[in-house]
Protein backbone atom coordinates (compact mmCIF):
# COMPACT_ATOMS: atom_id res chain seq x y z
CA UNK A 1 0.00 0.00 0.00
CA UNK A 2 1.50 3.46 -1.04
CA UNK A 3 -0.96 4.96 1.01
CA UNK A 4 -3.05 4.85 4.36
CA UNK A 5 -5.19 7.15 5.89
CA UNK A 6 -6.19 6.00 9.15
CA UNK A 7 -9.26 6.87 11.21
CA UNK A 8 -8.90 11.02 10.59
CA UNK A 9 -10.43 13.68 11.95
CA UNK A 10 -9.44 17.16 11.09
CA UNK A 11 -10.67 20.37 12.55
CA UNK A 12 -10.12 24.06 11.70
CA UNK A 13 -10.11 25.59 14.97
CA UNK A 14 -13.39 24.84 16.32
CA UNK A 15 -15.36 23.49 13.16
CA UNK A 16 -15.07 19.63 12.41
CA UNK A 17 -13.92 19.36 8.35
CA UNK A 18 -13.49 15.48 8.68
CA UNK A 19 -14.88 13.11 10.99
CA UNK A 20 -12.96 9.68 11.05
CA UNK A 21 -12.40 9.05 7.43
CA UNK A 22 -9.87 5.78 6.50
CA UNK A 23 -8.88 5.25 2.59
CA UNK A 24 -5.48 4.11 0.81
CA UNK A 25 -4.28 4.27 -2.43
CA UNK A 26 -2.24 0.99 -3.50
CA UNK A 27 0.93 1.42 -6.36
CA UNK A 28 -0.34 2.18 -9.16
CA UNK A 29 -4.14 2.98 -9.30
CA UNK A 30 -6.17 6.29 -9.82
CA UNK A 31 -8.31 6.77 -6.28
CA UNK A 32 -10.80 9.34 -7.08
CA UNK A 33 -12.90 11.35 -4.38
CA UNK A 34 -16.27 12.54 -5.05
CA UNK A 35 -18.57 14.49 -2.77
CA UNK A 36 -20.69 17.74 -3.02
CA UNK A 37 -19.14 21.02 -2.28
CA UNK A 38 -17.74 21.54 1.32
CA UNK A 39 -17.83 17.82 2.07
CA UNK A 40 -13.98 17.79 2.83
CA UNK A 41 -12.51 16.47 0.01
CA UNK A 42 -9.94 19.03 -0.10
CA UNK A 43 -9.36 19.10 3.40
CA UNK A 44 -8.34 15.18 3.41
CA UNK A 45 -5.85 15.86 -0.11
CA UNK A 46 -4.43 19.19 2.23
CA UNK A 47 -4.07 17.17 5.31
CA UNK A 48 -1.99 14.52 3.58
CA UNK A 49 0.37 16.81 1.50
CA UNK A 50 1.19 18.80 4.73
CA UNK A 51 -0.45 22.40 3.53
CA UNK A 52 -3.43 21.84 6.31
CA UNK A 53 -1.09 24.26 8.64
CA UNK A 54 -0.71 26.83 6.71
CA UNK A 55 -4.78 26.92 5.96
CA UNK A 56 -5.12 26.78 9.98
CA UNK A 57 -6.48 23.35 10.03
CA UNK A 58 -5.58 20.61 12.41
CA UNK A 59 -5.24 16.66 12.70
CA UNK A 60 -6.60 16.03 16.01
CA UNK A 61 -6.77 12.26 15.92
CA UNK A 62 -5.58 9.21 13.32
CA UNK A 63 -2.63 8.52 11.27
CA UNK A 64 -1.12 9.04 7.65
CA UNK A 65 1.04 6.85 6.90
CA UNK A 66 3.24 6.74 3.20
CA UNK A 67 5.43 4.32 1.97
CA UNK A 68 5.20 2.66 5.51
CA UNK A 69 6.04 6.07 7.32
CA UNK A 70 3.52 8.10 9.49
CA UNK A 71 4.01 11.40 7.89
CA UNK A 72 1.36 13.32 10.38
CA UNK A 73 2.55 16.91 11.03
CA UNK A 74 5.25 16.99 7.84
CA UNK A 75 5.00 19.75 6.42
CA UNK A 76 4.85 19.90 2.34
CA UNK A 77 8.61 21.17 1.82
CA UNK A 78 9.41 17.79 3.22
CA UNK A 79 6.64 15.35 1.78
CA UNK A 80 7.77 16.35 -2.00
CA UNK A 81 11.48 15.05 -1.29
CA UNK A 82 9.51 11.56 -0.33
CA UNK A 83 7.72 11.66 -3.69
CA UNK A 84 4.12 12.96 -2.60
CA UNK A 85 3.22 16.08 -3.91
CA UNK A 86 0.32 17.54 -4.68
CA UNK A 87 -1.76 20.06 -7.67
CA UNK A 88 -3.66 22.98 -5.27
CA UNK A 89 -7.12 23.22 -5.90
CA UNK A 90 -7.47 26.69 -8.07
CA UNK A 91 -3.86 25.78 -9.97
CA UNK A 92 -2.12 28.14 -7.83
CA UNK A 93 0.85 29.20 -10.29
CA UNK A 94 3.25 31.24 -10.10
CA UNK A 95 1.47 34.29 -12.24
CA UNK A 96 4.50 36.43 -12.33
CA UNK A 97 6.72 33.91 -13.44
CA UNK A 98 7.06 32.38 -16.79
CA UNK A 99 6.13 28.65 -17.60
CA UNK A 100 9.97 28.00 -17.91
CA UNK A 101 10.62 29.48 -14.33
CA UNK A 102 7.19 27.63 -13.02
CA UNK A 103 8.70 24.58 -13.89
CA UNK A 104 11.96 25.36 -12.93
CA UNK A 105 10.61 25.56 -9.52
CA UNK A 106 8.76 22.35 -9.71
CA UNK A 107 11.86 20.71 -9.86
CA UNK A 108 13.37 23.10 -7.01
CA UNK A 109 14.62 20.26 -4.70
CA UNK A 110 16.21 18.61 -7.54
CA UNK A 111 19.80 19.42 -7.84
CA UNK A 112 21.04 17.31 -10.61
CA UNK A 113 20.36 19.89 -13.88
CA UNK A 114 20.30 16.88 -16.39
CA UNK A 115 17.78 15.27 -14.06
CA UNK A 116 15.88 18.66 -14.41
CA UNK A 117 16.11 18.81 -18.12
CA UNK A 118 15.23 14.93 -18.56
CA UNK A 119 11.98 15.79 -16.46
CA UNK A 120 11.18 19.19 -18.48
CA UNK A 121 11.69 17.51 -21.89
CA UNK A 122 8.98 14.86 -20.49
CA UNK A 123 6.64 17.41 -19.41
CA UNK A 124 7.01 19.44 -23.11
CA UNK A 125 5.94 16.27 -24.38
CA UNK A 126 3.26 15.35 -22.55
CA UNK A 127 2.08 19.27 -22.44
CA UNK A 128 3.15 20.61 -25.65
CA UNK A 129 1.20 24.06 -25.42
CA UNK A 130 4.32 24.43 -22.28
CA UNK A 131 6.81 24.24 -24.94
CA UNK A 132 5.50 26.56 -27.31
CA UNK A 133 5.10 29.49 -24.81
CA UNK A 134 7.73 28.50 -22.13
CA UNK A 135 8.89 32.57 -21.88
CA UNK A 136 5.53 33.95 -21.26
CA UNK A 137 4.12 34.37 -18.07
CA UNK A 138 2.12 32.03 -16.28
CA UNK A 139 -0.31 34.23 -15.30
CA UNK A 140 -1.56 35.37 -18.94
CA UNK A 141 -2.30 31.73 -20.23
CA UNK A 142 -5.92 30.95 -20.28
CA UNK A 143 -7.30 28.80 -17.43
CA UNK A 144 -6.75 25.46 -19.33
CA UNK A 145 -3.24 26.31 -20.03
CA UNK A 146 -2.42 27.42 -16.38
CA UNK A 147 -3.71 23.76 -14.70
CA UNK A 148 -1.49 22.03 -17.63
CA UNK A 149 1.68 24.11 -16.14
CA UNK A 150 0.29 23.21 -12.44
CA UNK A 151 0.32 19.73 -13.49
CA UNK A 152 3.74 19.76 -15.35
CA UNK A 153 5.00 21.85 -12.22
CA UNK A 154 4.07 18.66 -10.09
CA UNK A 155 5.22 16.21 -12.11
CA UNK A 156 8.79 17.94 -12.23
CA UNK A 157 9.36 16.12 -9.09
CA UNK A 158 8.58 13.24 -10.09
CA UNK A 159 6.27 11.91 -7.79
CA UNK A 160 5.14 8.99 -6.64
CA UNK A 161 2.00 9.61 -5.38
CA UNK A 162 -0.27 12.78 -7.27
CA UNK A 163 -2.93 14.52 -5.33
CA UNK A 164 -4.89 16.39 -7.65
CA UNK A 165 -7.25 18.94 -6.17
CA UNK A 166 -10.05 19.78 -8.81
CA UNK A 167 -8.07 19.38 -11.95
CA UNK A 168 -10.84 20.43 -14.17
CA UNK A 169 -12.65 23.02 -12.26
CA UNK A 170 -13.55 25.99 -14.43
CA UNK A 171 -12.41 24.47 -17.78
CA UNK A 172 -13.89 24.88 -21.01
CA UNK A 173 -15.19 21.64 -21.85
CA UNK A 174 -12.20 20.84 -24.15
CA UNK A 175 -9.46 21.16 -21.74
CA UNK A 176 -11.84 18.90 -19.38
CA UNK A 177 -11.13 16.26 -21.69
CA UNK A 178 -7.76 16.78 -21.89
CA UNK A 179 -7.18 17.13 -18.18
CA UNK A 180 -8.60 13.38 -17.85
CA UNK A 181 -6.93 12.06 -21.15
CA UNK A 182 -3.59 13.31 -19.56
CA UNK A 183 -3.97 12.01 -15.90
CA UNK A 184 -4.39 8.83 -17.27
CA UNK A 185 -1.45 8.91 -19.35
CA UNK A 186 0.01 10.13 -16.64
CA UNK A 187 -0.62 7.09 -14.81
CA UNK A 188 0.42 4.62 -17.17
CA UNK A 189 3.62 6.14 -16.68
CA UNK A 190 3.67 4.87 -13.17
CA UNK A 191 2.30 7.61 -10.74
CA UNK A 192 -0.21 6.55 -8.34
CA UNK A 193 -3.03 9.71 -8.38
CA UNK A 194 -5.65 10.48 -5.77
CA UNK A 195 -8.02 12.71 -7.53
CA UNK A 196 -10.60 14.96 -6.17
CA UNK A 197 -13.43 15.57 -8.23
CA UNK A 198 -16.40 17.60 -9.32
CA UNK A 199 -16.81 15.97 -12.35
CA UNK A 200 -17.83 12.39 -11.09
CA UNK A 201 -18.60 10.53 -13.93
CA UNK A 202 -15.67 11.52 -15.70
CA UNK A 203 -13.35 10.91 -12.96
CA UNK A 204 -15.24 7.56 -12.09
CA UNK A 205 -14.42 6.88 -15.83
CA UNK A 206 -10.85 7.00 -15.16
CA UNK A 207 -10.32 5.55 -12.14
CA UNK A 208 -10.00 2.48 -10.23
CA UNK A 209 -11.92 2.91 -7.03
CA UNK A 210 -13.55 5.78 -5.59
CA UNK A 211 -15.04 7.28 -2.06
CA UNK A 212 -17.87 8.71 -1.72
CA UNK A 213 -17.74 11.88 0.47
CA UNK A 214 -20.82 13.36 2.97
CA UNK A 215 -20.30 16.40 4.90
CA UNK A 216 -16.66 15.06 6.48
CA UNK A 217 -17.37 11.75 6.33
CA UNK A 218 -17.34 8.72 3.69
CA UNK A 219 -20.91 7.56 2.90
CA UNK A 220 -18.97 4.61 0.86
CA UNK A 221 -16.37 3.40 -1.37
CA UNK A 222 -16.31 0.83 -4.12
CA UNK A 223 -14.51 0.13 -7.66
CA UNK A 224 -15.26 2.49 -9.68
CA UNK A 225 -17.51 0.16 -12.25
CA UNK A 226 -19.87 -0.20 -8.82
CA UNK A 227 -20.04 3.22 -8.34
CA UNK A 228 -21.26 4.22 -11.82
CA UNK A 229 -23.77 2.16 -11.82
CA UNK A 230 -24.84 2.55 -7.82
CA UNK A 231 -28.30 4.21 -7.63
CA UNK A 232 -27.97 6.92 -5.01
CA UNK A 233 -24.24 7.44 -7.00
CA UNK A 234 -26.01 8.33 -10.17
CA UNK A 235 -28.93 9.76 -8.61
CA UNK A 236 -26.77 12.66 -6.40
CA UNK A 237 -23.49 12.71 -8.81
CA UNK A 238 -24.34 11.74 -12.07
CA UNK A 239 -27.49 13.59 -12.77
CA UNK A 240 -29.80 10.54 -13.81
CA UNK A 241 -32.92 8.83 -12.49
CA UNK B 1 21.96 75.23 -11.74
CA UNK B 2 19.12 72.58 -12.86
CA UNK B 3 21.70 69.91 -13.78
CA UNK B 4 23.25 70.17 -10.50
CA UNK B 5 19.74 69.69 -9.03
CA UNK B 6 19.01 66.51 -11.52
CA UNK B 7 22.47 65.19 -10.28
CA UNK B 8 22.09 65.60 -6.41
CA UNK B 9 18.69 63.66 -7.04
CA UNK B 10 20.04 60.82 -8.74
CA UNK B 11 22.17 60.75 -5.63
CA UNK B 12 19.47 60.67 -3.19
CA UNK B 13 18.01 58.92 -5.55
CA UNK B 14 19.97 56.13 -5.51
CA UNK B 15 20.22 55.78 -1.73
CA UNK B 16 16.57 56.13 -1.53
CA UNK B 17 16.35 53.10 -4.35
CA UNK B 18 18.52 51.10 -1.80
CA UNK B 19 16.41 51.12 1.22
CA UNK B 20 13.16 50.75 -1.34
CA UNK B 21 14.60 47.71 -2.55
CA UNK B 22 15.38 46.64 0.72
CA UNK B 23 12.01 47.36 2.75
CA UNK B 24 10.29 45.22 -0.75
CA UNK B 25 12.62 42.34 -1.08
CA UNK B 26 11.06 41.17 3.32
CA UNK B 27 7.82 42.95 2.16
CA UNK B 28 7.63 40.44 -0.56
CA UNK B 29 7.84 37.77 1.69
CA UNK B 30 6.25 38.79 4.72
CA UNK B 31 3.73 41.06 3.16
CA UNK B 32 3.90 43.65 6.42
CA UNK B 33 5.74 46.75 7.16
CA UNK B 34 8.92 46.06 8.28
CA UNK B 35 9.41 49.65 9.73
CA UNK B 36 12.73 48.67 11.92
CA UNK B 37 14.10 48.50 8.57
CA UNK B 38 14.66 52.08 9.38
CA UNK B 39 17.32 51.43 12.07
CA UNK B 40 18.99 48.85 9.94
CA UNK B 41 20.28 51.16 8.03
CA UNK B 42 21.17 53.53 11.00
CA UNK B 43 23.01 50.34 12.61
CA UNK B 44 24.91 49.99 9.62
CA UNK B 45 26.39 53.36 9.19
CA UNK B 46 27.55 53.22 13.12
CA UNK B 47 28.85 50.36 12.18
CA UNK B 48 30.78 51.64 9.46
CA UNK B 49 31.72 54.55 11.82
CA UNK B 50 33.15 52.17 14.04
CA UNK B 51 35.38 50.12 11.80
CA UNK B 52 36.51 53.44 10.53
CA UNK B 53 37.19 55.10 14.21
CA UNK B 54 39.31 51.62 14.92
CA UNK B 55 41.09 51.71 11.61
CA UNK B 56 42.14 55.56 11.96
CA UNK B 57 42.68 55.43 15.97
CA UNK B 58 46.05 56.93 16.91
CA UNK B 59 47.01 57.94 13.26
CA UNK B 60 46.69 60.88 11.24
CA UNK B 61 47.00 59.41 8.28
CA UNK B 62 43.66 58.55 5.77
CA UNK B 63 42.00 54.67 5.40
CA UNK B 64 43.59 52.93 2.78
CA UNK B 65 40.92 51.71 -0.34
CA UNK B 66 41.44 48.41 1.57
CA UNK B 67 40.73 50.15 5.22
CA UNK B 68 37.31 51.50 3.40
CA UNK B 69 36.24 48.33 1.56
CA UNK B 70 36.73 46.41 5.10
CA UNK B 71 34.38 49.33 6.97
CA UNK B 72 32.17 49.10 4.32
CA UNK B 73 31.57 45.23 4.23
CA UNK B 74 31.49 44.73 7.68
CA UNK B 75 28.83 47.20 7.97
CA UNK B 76 26.56 45.82 4.94
CA UNK B 77 27.34 42.30 6.84
CA UNK B 78 26.74 43.42 10.13
CA UNK B 79 23.31 45.10 8.73
CA UNK B 80 22.34 41.78 7.31
CA UNK B 81 23.42 39.77 10.63
CA UNK B 82 20.99 42.29 12.49
CA UNK B 83 18.23 41.43 10.07
CA UNK B 84 18.26 38.05 10.70
CA UNK B 85 18.32 38.75 14.06
CA UNK B 86 15.28 40.77 14.24
CA UNK B 87 13.53 38.12 12.21
CA UNK B 88 14.93 34.91 14.26
CA UNK B 89 13.72 36.55 17.37
CA UNK B 90 10.99 38.61 17.24
CA UNK B 91 8.98 38.07 14.13
CA UNK B 92 9.74 34.32 13.61
CA UNK B 93 8.13 33.89 16.91
CA UNK B 94 5.46 36.01 16.11
CA UNK B 95 4.51 33.88 13.03
CA UNK B 96 4.58 30.94 14.97
CA UNK B 97 1.46 32.15 17.07
CA UNK B 98 -0.31 33.32 13.81
CA UNK B 99 -0.06 36.57 15.06
CA UNK B 100 -2.07 39.66 13.09
CA UNK B 101 -0.53 42.30 10.73
CA UNK B 102 -1.11 44.43 13.37
CA UNK B 103 0.93 42.63 16.17
CA UNK B 104 3.73 42.57 13.49
CA UNK B 105 3.57 46.20 12.89
CA UNK B 106 3.88 47.03 16.52
CA UNK B 107 6.55 44.78 17.23
CA UNK B 108 8.39 46.01 14.04
CA UNK B 109 7.89 49.72 15.31
CA UNK B 110 9.40 48.44 18.84
CA UNK B 111 11.91 47.07 17.85
CA UNK B 112 12.71 50.22 15.27
CA UNK B 113 13.11 52.22 18.80
CA UNK B 114 14.78 50.24 20.78
CA UNK B 115 17.54 49.66 18.72
CA UNK B 116 17.69 53.38 17.96
CA UNK B 117 17.73 53.94 21.83
CA UNK B 118 20.33 51.62 22.35
CA UNK B 119 22.42 53.27 19.35
CA UNK B 120 21.77 56.09 21.45
CA UNK B 121 22.98 54.83 24.17
CA UNK B 122 26.54 53.89 23.19
CA UNK B 123 27.26 56.75 21.02
CA UNK B 124 25.53 59.19 22.30
CA UNK B 125 22.97 61.37 20.95
CA UNK B 126 25.09 64.24 19.12
CA UNK B 127 26.39 63.61 15.45
CA UNK B 128 29.37 62.32 14.69
CA UNK B 129 31.10 62.33 11.08
CA UNK B 130 32.98 59.56 9.74
CA UNK B 131 36.66 61.21 8.43
CA UNK B 132 36.43 60.44 4.83
CA UNK B 133 39.82 62.54 4.71
CA UNK B 134 39.75 66.08 3.48
CA UNK B 135 37.14 67.80 1.01
CA UNK B 136 38.37 67.93 -2.17
CA UNK B 137 37.11 69.97 -4.85
CA UNK B 138 34.70 68.39 -7.62
CA UNK B 139 34.59 67.44 -11.17
CA UNK B 140 32.98 69.25 -13.65
CA UNK B 141 30.19 66.96 -15.68
CA UNK B 142 27.38 68.46 -17.57
CA UNK B 143 27.76 72.31 -15.97
CA UNK B 144 27.35 70.25 -12.58
CA UNK B 145 29.88 69.52 -9.64
CA UNK B 146 30.05 66.00 -8.19
CA UNK B 147 32.70 64.79 -5.30
CA UNK B 148 34.66 61.99 -5.39
CA UNK B 149 32.68 60.88 -2.36
CA UNK B 150 29.03 61.15 -4.68
CA UNK B 151 30.80 59.32 -7.46
CA UNK B 152 31.56 56.37 -5.24
CA UNK B 153 28.14 56.24 -3.55
CA UNK B 154 26.70 56.34 -7.74
CA UNK B 155 28.88 53.39 -8.68
CA UNK B 156 28.14 51.43 -4.80
CA UNK B 157 24.42 51.54 -4.86
CA UNK B 158 23.96 50.89 -9.09
CA UNK B 159 26.65 48.00 -8.58
CA UNK B 160 24.42 46.91 -5.70
CA UNK B 161 21.04 47.36 -7.70
CA UNK B 162 22.32 46.07 -10.80
CA UNK B 163 23.38 42.55 -9.08
CA UNK B 164 20.53 42.41 -6.88
CA UNK B 165 18.40 42.32 -9.76
CA UNK B 166 20.56 39.60 -11.43
CA UNK B 167 20.22 37.88 -8.52
CA UNK B 168 16.29 37.77 -8.19
CA UNK B 169 16.05 37.30 -11.76
CA UNK B 170 18.54 34.41 -12.68
CA UNK B 171 19.62 32.34 -9.90
CA UNK B 172 17.51 29.76 -8.20
CA UNK B 173 17.09 31.19 -5.02
CA UNK B 174 16.01 34.75 -6.54
CA UNK B 175 13.62 32.68 -8.40
CA UNK B 176 12.66 31.17 -5.40
CA UNK B 177 12.31 34.26 -3.77
CA UNK B 178 9.85 35.72 -6.37
CA UNK B 179 7.76 32.52 -6.14
CA UNK B 180 7.13 32.85 -2.59
CA UNK B 181 6.22 36.52 -3.03
CA UNK B 182 3.81 34.79 -6.01
CA UNK B 183 1.93 32.09 -3.85
CA UNK B 184 3.68 31.42 -0.27
CA UNK B 185 1.91 28.01 -0.49
CA UNK B 186 2.57 27.04 -3.97
CA UNK B 187 5.95 27.47 -2.94
CA UNK B 188 5.74 25.61 -0.29
CA UNK B 189 4.38 22.42 -1.98
CA UNK B 190 7.25 22.59 -4.81
CA UNK B 191 9.49 22.07 -2.30
CA UNK B 192 10.59 25.36 -1.17
CA UNK B 193 10.90 26.09 2.81
CA UNK B 194 9.41 29.41 3.27
CA UNK B 195 11.51 29.94 6.53
CA UNK B 196 14.77 30.03 4.47
CA UNK B 197 13.45 32.18 1.99
CA UNK B 198 12.33 34.70 4.83
CA UNK B 199 15.23 34.02 6.14
CA UNK B 200 17.38 34.97 3.12
CA UNK B 201 15.36 38.16 2.10
CA UNK B 202 15.71 39.67 5.93
CA UNK B 203 19.50 38.97 4.76
CA UNK B 204 19.66 40.63 2.02
CA UNK B 205 17.05 43.41 2.59
CA UNK B 206 18.60 44.44 5.56
CA UNK B 207 22.08 44.19 3.60
CA UNK B 208 20.61 47.21 1.07
CA UNK B 209 19.47 48.98 4.07
CA UNK B 210 23.30 48.95 5.69
CA UNK B 211 24.48 49.99 2.53
CA UNK B 212 22.21 52.64 1.97
CA UNK B 213 22.97 54.22 5.56
CA UNK B 214 26.85 53.64 4.82
CA UNK B 215 26.91 55.44 2.14
CA UNK B 216 25.02 58.17 3.71
CA UNK B 217 27.36 58.49 6.38
CA UNK B 218 30.47 59.32 3.67
CA UNK B 219 28.61 62.43 2.51
CA UNK B 220 26.49 63.75 5.95
CA UNK B 221 27.12 63.54 9.63
CA UNK B 222 25.31 60.26 11.67
CA UNK B 223 22.99 60.49 14.22
CA UNK B 224 20.88 57.76 16.07
CA UNK B 225 17.09 59.46 14.53
CA UNK B 226 18.62 59.15 11.20
CA UNK B 227 16.65 56.29 10.08
CA UNK B 228 13.18 57.56 10.41
CA UNK B 229 13.43 60.11 7.81
CA UNK B 230 15.11 57.03 5.44
CA UNK B 231 12.99 54.76 6.12
CA UNK B 232 9.84 57.18 5.43
CA UNK B 233 11.49 58.06 1.96
CA UNK B 234 12.21 53.99 1.35
CA UNK B 235 8.13 53.39 2.25
CA UNK B 236 7.43 56.40 0.12
CA UNK B 237 9.59 55.08 -2.72
CA UNK B 238 8.23 51.68 -2.59
CA UNK B 239 4.72 52.53 -3.07
CA UNK B 240 5.31 55.11 -5.47
CA UNK B 241 7.44 53.06 -7.62
CA UNK B 242 4.03 50.36 -7.07
CA UNK B 243 4.50 48.32 -3.41
CA UNK B 244 5.94 45.16 -3.84
CA UNK B 245 7.83 45.58 -7.26
CA UNK B 246 11.10 44.98 -7.37
CA UNK B 247 11.38 47.39 -10.35
CA UNK B 248 9.23 50.00 -8.90
CA UNK B 249 11.17 49.96 -5.77
CA UNK B 250 14.32 51.42 -8.09
CA UNK B 251 12.27 53.50 -10.00
CA UNK B 252 10.38 54.74 -7.21
CA UNK B 253 13.42 55.62 -5.33
CA UNK B 254 15.37 57.48 -8.10
CA UNK B 255 12.11 59.38 -9.24
CA UNK B 256 11.78 60.24 -5.39
CA UNK B 257 15.06 61.46 -5.41
CA UNK B 258 14.80 63.91 -8.28
CA UNK B 259 11.10 64.93 -7.47
CA UNK B 260 12.78 66.16 -4.06
CA UNK B 261 15.29 68.05 -5.51
CA UNK B 262 13.40 69.64 -8.10
CA UNK B 263 11.00 70.99 -6.45
CA UNK B 264 13.62 72.95 -4.33
CA UNK B 265 13.95 74.42 -7.47
CA UNK B 266 11.33 76.84 -6.97
CA UNK B 267 10.15 76.47 -3.40
CA UNK B 268 12.78 76.66 -0.16
CA UNK B 269 14.73 73.54 1.07
CA UNK B 270 12.78 73.57 4.18
CA UNK B 271 10.13 71.92 2.30
CA UNK B 272 11.97 68.65 0.76
CA UNK B 273 9.90 66.03 3.17
CA UNK B 274 6.60 68.10 2.39
CA UNK B 275 7.09 67.15 -1.47
CA UNK B 276 7.87 63.58 -0.61
CA UNK B 277 4.78 63.24 1.16
CA UNK B 278 2.97 65.20 -1.40
CA UNK B 279 4.33 62.83 -4.18
CA UNK B 280 2.89 60.03 -1.89
CA UNK B 281 -0.62 61.52 -1.58
CA UNK B 282 -0.79 62.48 -5.03
CA UNK B 283 0.32 58.48 -5.84
CA UNK B 284 -2.46 57.41 -3.56
CA UNK B 285 -5.24 59.13 -5.04
CA UNK B 286 -4.42 59.05 -8.74
CA UNK B 287 -2.18 56.03 -9.20
CA UNK B 288 -2.59 53.70 -6.23
CA UNK B 289 -0.38 50.87 -8.23
CA UNK B 290 2.51 52.99 -8.18
CA UNK B 291 4.54 53.62 -11.51
CA UNK B 292 4.83 50.21 -12.19
CA UNK B 293 1.04 49.65 -12.33
CA UNK B 294 1.28 47.07 -9.13
CA UNK B 295 -2.87 45.71 -8.66
CA UNK B 296 -3.78 46.30 -5.88
CA UNK B 297 -5.21 43.41 -3.34
CA UNK B 298 -8.63 43.79 -4.51
CA UNK B 299 -8.04 43.94 -8.21
CA UNK B 300 -6.28 40.90 -7.95
CA UNK B 301 -9.60 39.12 -6.84
N1 LIG C 1 -9.26 27.31 5.92
C1 LIG C 1 -10.44 26.95 6.43
N2 LIG C 1 -10.88 27.49 7.60
C2 LIG C 1 -12.06 27.14 8.13
N3 LIG C 1 -12.91 26.24 7.60
C3 LIG C 1 -12.55 25.66 6.43
C4 LIG C 1 -11.30 25.99 5.79
N4 LIG C 1 -11.22 25.26 4.67
C5 LIG C 1 -12.34 24.53 4.60
N5 LIG C 1 -13.15 24.75 5.65
C6 LIG C 1 -14.44 24.10 5.93
O1 LIG C 1 -14.23 22.70 5.99
C7 LIG C 1 -15.25 22.01 5.31
C8 LIG C 1 -14.67 21.14 4.21
O2 LIG C 1 -14.10 21.97 3.22
P1 LIG C 1 -13.29 21.41 1.98
O3 LIG C 1 -12.72 22.58 1.27
O4 LIG C 1 -12.37 20.36 2.41
O5 LIG C 1 -14.46 20.78 1.10
P2 LIG C 1 -14.44 20.25 -0.40
O6 LIG C 1 -15.10 18.94 -0.36
O7 LIG C 1 -13.09 20.33 -0.97
O8 LIG C 1 -15.39 21.29 -1.11
P3 LIG C 1 -15.31 21.92 -2.58
O9 LIG C 1 -15.91 20.94 -3.50
O10 LIG C 1 -16.10 23.18 -2.47
O11 LIG C 1 -13.87 22.20 -2.89
C9 LIG C 1 -16.20 23.07 4.79
O12 LIG C 1 -17.27 23.15 5.67
C10 LIG C 1 -15.41 24.33 4.81
O13 LIG C 1 -16.22 25.44 5.05
MG1 LIG D 1 -12.18 21.44 -2.49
Amino acid sequence: MLLEVINLTVYYGTVQALNNISLFVNEGEIVALIGPNGSGKSTALNAICGVLRSLDGEIKSGKIVFMGETINGMLPHDLVKKGLCIVPEGRRIFPTMTILENLEMGGYIVNDKKTIKGTMEKVFHLFSVLKERRKQKAGTLSSGEQQMLAIGRALMLQPKLLLLDEPSLGLSPNYVEVVFEKTKEINKDGTSILLVEQNARMALEICHRGYVFKIGEIAFEDKAKNLLENDEVRKSFLGEI
Amino acid sequence: MIQQLILNGIIAGSIYALIALGFTIIYRTVKFFHFAHGVVYTAGAYLTYSVFSYLLSGTSNQLSVIGWGIAILIGIVGAGVLGIFIDRFIYHPLRRQKASNLTFLLASFGVFIFLQNLIQLIYGAQILTIRTGPIKEGHQIFNAVITDIQILILFVSCWLLVVLWLFIQRTKLGKAMRAVADDPIAANVVGINPERIILTSFAIGSALAGAAGILISFETNIEPTMGFNALLKGIIASIVGGIGSIPGAMFGGFFLGIAENLGIWKIQAGWKDCIAFAILIVFLLLRPGGIWGVKTEKERL
